[in-house]
């Protein structure tokens, strides 16, 4: 069945990349929610999410993405997201989801330079 | 899910998953101005796909492409809305669980939302199917207006009508996402973040949040009706005879 994937990369103790691949929605939304759940608690300071395999999103996984920020916020810490597609870029927009959240175009830009590591 | 799991595949729906003789009805249908009505039993990526098609070709007839992104997220939230509402029915009934009892609905909701998954959504859309519990979304368009409505076969419990008509309420004065978490933090789930995106989505092509309604119609449905300018200066016509 379709489920969410998500990758994890551990850059360092301060930053953690999740990938999500695949279409973001009320059935799987949870998943990230759980998964950032773990690594929250880790003391990463920066969390980047790579949404450029993620085909759509609903008000679920919106959702989600809210929770993270402001846990994230709280902490204090940052999340930005990278390499959104057009279609979920202009469903931010049209939302005013993109006035809260960092958009940035690739992983290295969001790490300022610094190469990501896949966790093992 | 990481990685290091259990791998699960991830199947990316397109249009050119759908069946020919759909999209062939589709062209014809929009080609011929024919009123489009969808019966669904349950909302997956191959419903939305179809849902997305038929408004693409439809706001492409009119060179309105721009409204696409709007259009097709506003219809996802309101059929998935639907189809929820008639797996909530199921669920209750089965649990011999009461929707208008407050301490029914929470131990009913409390499983939905654990239950709640794609897997479930198809089971759940066997069942209703079974019983005639459906969702009904019909495209009515001119060159004036795109018209949308989203139908229960079955009306709102006094219940439920008052949560939804709160819901909306909220949903309307609210400016954006941003406000609307600072009130319900976490416990967004359900409080209607979906109408919230809804009004937002409006508000961002100038529409008039009150082309969006919800009412129980003489027939005893449930309807989410929704309706798109197509032209400068079009009049929201919520009072016009086009309420099934």
């Amino acid at each position: 069945m379709k489920g969410l994937d998500i990758e994890l990369k551990v850059v360092d103790e301060n930053t953690i990349i999740f990938a999500i691949k695949g279409d973001m929605n009320i059935y799987n939304a949870n998943e990230l929610r759980k998964e950032f759940d773990r690594h929250i608690v880790t003391g990463a300071r920066l969390f980047i999410l790579n949404i450029g395999k993620m085909t759509m999103i609903d008000s679920a996984g919106i959702g989600v993405l809210f929770t993270i920020l402001n846990r994230v916020k709280n902490l204090p810490g940052q999340v930005k997201i990278v390499q959104a597609r057009e279609n979920v870029k202009k469903l931010f927009e049209i939302t005013k989801v993109s006035k809260f959240f960092t958009l940035i175009d690739t992983e290295e830009e969001a790490l300022g330079g610094t190469p990501a590591v896949q966790a093992g | 899910m990481l990685k290091s799991q259990k791998p699960r595949k991830t199947v990316v729906i397109t249009e050119a998953d759908l069946p020919e003789k759909i999209e062939a009805l589709i062209q014809h249908a929009v080609a011929e101005n024919k009123l489009i009505k969808v019966i669904a039993y349950t909302v997956i990526p191959m419903t939305e796909t179809g849902l997305r098609r038929i408004s693409e070709v439809v706001l492409d007839k009119y060179n309105k492409l721009d409204i696409l992104p709007a259009v097709v997220m506003i219809l996802k939230e309101l059929a998935l809305n639907a189809a929820k509402a008639n797996f909530k029915r199921i669920l209750f009934q089965s649990k011999n669980l009461d929707l208008e009892n407050r301490e029914d609905y929470e131990i009913g909701m409390k499983e939905f939302k654990e239950l709640l998954s794609e897997d479930w959504a198809v089971e759940y859309g066997k069942k209703s199917k079974k019983i005639n519990l459906h969702v009904e979304i019909k495209f009515n368009y001119n060159e004036q207006r795109l018209l949308l409505q989203v139908i229960n076969n079955f009306p709102l419990s006094h219940t439920e009508e008052a949560r939804v008509r709160e819901k909306l309420k909220m949903a309307m004065r609210y400016e954006d996402i941003g406000q609307f978490f600072m009130e319900c933090g976490d416990e967004s789930e359900g409080a209607g973040l979906g109408l919230v995106l809804i009004m937002t989505a409006l508000k961002s092509f100038d529409i008039d949040p009150h082309a969006f309604t919800i009412f129980t119609n003489k027939k005893n449905q449930t309807v989410a009706r929704i309706e798109f300018p197509l032209q400068p200066g079009y009049t929201i016509g919520r009072n016009k005879k086009e309420a099934s």
